[in-house]
């Protein structure tokens, strides 16, 4: 009896983090090697915006936010351009969010990685581990693209994408488009002020 | 001479030992597939037949040099001499086999094996042996031996002696199984004795593919095709080792048509892949559970997120599955364990440990090994719309767009292939000559969804493109004008899957892809010339896989009526999904397959159950 006692102690004693304790989360074989992004939250001046019941961003005042177009199903979208944008409309931060997802954030941001590979307009393609608040699974994608316009002309433009996943499988890809070289627009610092419900 | 001409006895093992090594080693191995289809009775008389053949052809080499160097007197004078060989070849080549059988604990020398080889062995050194006639040893240099009989005045010019014959044999032989496995020839010839040696064990009745050419042999699929697929699916979120499932887990086996098997262990709903912890079994218990337990069966397939592929024969296939669904089944007893409070977790580490000290006792340690492949959805982050170029204002519109399903990596050749879905639609183009048809369909006009496959190397570069359409319903018309290049398929009226693949292997290739892959937006256009229409671009491809590449058609039988888009699972042609993506739940099966070869249509043998 003591030995029965004991042993239901010992089991409601436990937090899971021994790497014998079954709950424990080994690595995932998708997920970003390397140096940790620097990316980090921080909240935002303006006004906070709702993206369905997901999460919130906090965007300038003066901001215009229009429905996106996804072409996944079940994905919905929001475009939320900046009141500094230039001809282009940038900066720009695009959130899609897909419900209870199929593919976790490492395995879809894997394989979009991949995908960039054969694209010749994307260039300095990373994709890098982060921490962010209320996410299982989060990772960093930054890069260049060049934009062809209808002058002909191009422009290049950067973006940071962030990845979060929340506890009940919804994945959201947050993407910050800003003029090439701008490492602080406004689009950034929104990205950085988003929460996950 | 009488004696045993010792000589002649070793030229005799080394000729038997190297034609054994070369039959059953290099050449019969590379043939296996055919000796299959030949059912175990013509596979048994046909290697029987090789053997005996081998030491006949030994046992007059070996009684035809004695005869040179010492003249026999009568056919059973080099008996001896040939039994000799025979026996210390057959002792050699035991010896070797039971050493080989102890080195990778498979089943030992038995009285059956030793008895039958000892009869072969012997029987067929000393029946060719018998083959030799009497005759004096030859030449002056042999005349002044008082053992020898005198030789003949005359010289026995312009003849090929059986010494020689032997040689070149094996020669013959060697160079043959060097051809069949390792250069490109090597196909036509494999095809063309497989065709042989069908007509002659079946007498000319058997299923038997005709003979082929050399161009027609560059056509042949060198892929295996998906023959079976089962999956064993369970609703439920679990962990295990290589495969995180939250929503629930498939294993899907899937046999090839080179007997070998692909097992998929991939989840449906916020998947990872995860790596063991040391080494070793890793189990971790997500709390959530959907369901209980689902068996699906045919051809439908769940929408699965991603996974891992193993490549293993049909012994390790068992122990695989069996390992993968272990750990699924058990980790889902726990997940029902640890929802409980204060009660499951500390069931949790008792059954754990249980399950260990099972696995201890009962020998149970397998560890499977590393994935050969990785694959996963690319889900909203290859979405059209997660681009710059998708909101920026004023940007320039590209005239198609293609979605990305996913990328599978080899893990082994760093190679990935990315798939993509594109919707093709337009009509033959006048030069292509179509006509009025009965029916009233004067042209093939419409749209059909194709996958396109693209493989790039570590570098990024494309290496390989293919392309899969479903011809069936209101899409048959124009797939089959893309991908055949006529309005009908004659081997597939119902249906049929079409798949057309070129390796990038020059210029030309390499311009014919590129314009498939900026006319379905897969990449961007340069900034000279517009990109071509999708259809036309497609047409191209096509037609380069019917004249250098490989074109297969595969009939299928569906319950829809409608145009369908992407048969994912296992490969039926050289384009593999591994059941990674989503497609309808239509049931699809498949049948008879035939392959391009330049000219016209062959079966596809191999791609058969």
């Amino acid at each position: 009896m003591s030995v029965a006692v004991a042993v239901l102690v010992l089991g409601a004693c436990s937090d899971g983090s021994s790497t014998t304790d079954p709950s424990a989360s080994p690595v995932s074989s998708m997920a970003p090697v390397g140096t940790a992004s620097d990316l980090t939250p921080q909240a935002g001046t303006g006004d906070e915006e709702s993206f369905g019941d997901v999460g919130t961003v906090t965007v300038p005042e003066g901001t215009t936010a229009t429905p996106g177009t996804p072409t996944t199903a079940g994905a919905e979208q929001i475009v939320y351009r900046m009141p500094d944008g230039d001809a282009q409309g940038f900066p720009a931060l695009q959130i899609t969010w897909q419900p209870d997802a199929p593919a976790g954030v490492y395995e879809q941001s894997w394989s979009t990685e991949n995908t960039k590979k054969v694209d010749t307009t994307v260039s300095d393609y990373v994709r890098s581990p982060v921490e962010w608040p209320g996410s299982d699974a989060s990772v960093v994608s930054t890069w260049t693209e060049e934009v062809a316009l209808q002058t002909g002309d191009s422009v290049d433009v950067d973006a940071t994408a962030l990845w979060l996943q929340s506890p009940d499988g919804t994945v959201v890809l947050a993407i910050a488009f800003s003029p090439a070289g701008d490492a602080d627009s406004s689009s950034i610092e929104a990205l950085r002020s988003i929460t996950l419900s | 001479m009488n004696q045993i001409d010792v000589r002649a006895a070793v030229v005799g093992v080394l000729v038997a030992l190297g034609g054994y090594l070369v039959s059953f080693v290099m050449v019969a191995p590379a043939l296996a597939g055919s000796l299959l289809a030949l059912g175990d009775v013509g596979t048994a008389i046909v290697l029987t037949l090789v053997q005996l053949g081998l030491l006949v052809l030994v046992g007059a080499l070996v009684a035809s040099r004695q005869r040179r160097r010492f003249g026999l007197d009568t056919r059973t004078a080099a008996v001896r001499t040939a039994l000799t060989a025979g026996a210390v070849g057959l002792t050699i080549v035991l010896v070797l086999g039971a050493a080989a059988a102890a080195a990778t604990s498979a089943p030992g020398l038995t009285p059956g094996i030793l008895l039958t080889n000892a009869v072969v062995w012997l029987g067929g050194t000393a029946l060719g042996s018998l083959l030799v006639a009497p005759g004096p040893a030859r030449g002056p240099a042999y005349a002044d031996r008082s053992t020898r009989i005198p030789a003949r005045a005359d010289r026995e010019a312009g003849e090929a002696t059986l010494e020689h014959l032997g040689v070149t044999v094996v020669a013959v032989l060697l160079i043959t199984a060097l051809l069949a496995v390792m250069t490109p020839a090597g196909r036509w010839l494999t095809d063309n004795i497989k065709a042989g040696l069908c007509q002659i064990v079946t007498l000319g009745q058997g299923p038997c593919e005709a003979p082929i050419s050399l161009q027609a042999a560059s056509h042949k699929p060198t892929d295996p095709c998906v023959l079976s697929t089962s999956n064993d699916v369970r609703q439920a979120s679990v962990q295990v080792t290589f495969i995180s499932v939250k929503g629930g887990g498939t294993i899907r086996v899937e046999e090839l048509s080179d007997r070998t098997f692909r097992v998929s262990a991939e989840g449906n709903g916020g998947v990872g892949v995860t790596e063991g912890l040391g080494g070793g079994v890793s189990l971790t218990i997500n709390d959530s559970i959907h369901g209980g337990e689902a068996q699906l069966q045919g051809a439908a397939y769940l929408e699965a997120a991603g996974g891992a592929t193993w490549k293993v024969n049909a012994q390790e296939k068992d122990k695989l599955v069996n390992y993968l669904k272990d750990e699924r089944n058990w980790a889902t007893v726990q997940a029902g364990l640890s929802s409980t409070p204060v009660v499951g977790p500390a069931a949790t580490g008792v059954t754990w440990a249980g399950k260990e000290l099972w696995n201890w006792l009962t020998g149970n340690d397998y560890t499977p090994p590393q994935p050969d492949e990785l694959y996963a959805q690319a889900g909203i982050g290859a979405d059209g719309s997660a681009s710059a170029a998708s909101i920026a204002q004023g940007a320039s519109v590209s005239a198609a767009a293609s979605t990305a399903l996913g990328s599978r990596v080899n893990i082994k050749t760093g190679q990935t292939t990315l798939y993509y879905a594109t919707t093709v639609s337009g009509a033959a183009a006048a030069t292509q000559g179509y006509g009025p048809v009965e029916g009233g369909i004067a042209q093939a006009e419409g749209q059909v969804k194709v996958l396109v496959a693209v493989t790039i190397d570590t570098e990024g570069n494309p290496v390989k493109v293919a392309t899969q359409g479903l011809a069936v319903g209101n899409a048959k018309a124009t797939a089959n004008s893309l991908f055949l290049g006529e309005l009908a398929n004659e081997r597939a009226s119902g249906g049929a899957l079409l798949n057309a693949s070129v390796e990038i292997t020059g210029p030309e290739t390499q311009r014919i892809a590129l314009d498939l892959l900026q006319a379905t937006g897969i990449t961007q256009a340069g900034p000279v010339g517009q990109a071509r229409s999708a259809y036309d671009a497609l047409s191209t491809f096509t037609a380069a896989a019917r004249d250098r590449g490989i074109l297969t058609s595969q009939a299928v039988q569906t319950d829809s009526d409608t145009a369908f888009g992407i048969q994912a699972g296992g490969a039926i042609g050289p384009v593999a999904l591994g059941g990674s993506f989503k497609n309808s739940t239509d049931t699809v099966t498949s049948g008879e397959a035939s392959y391009f070869d330049g000219t016209g249509w062959r079966p596809w043998t191999d791609c058969a159950a």
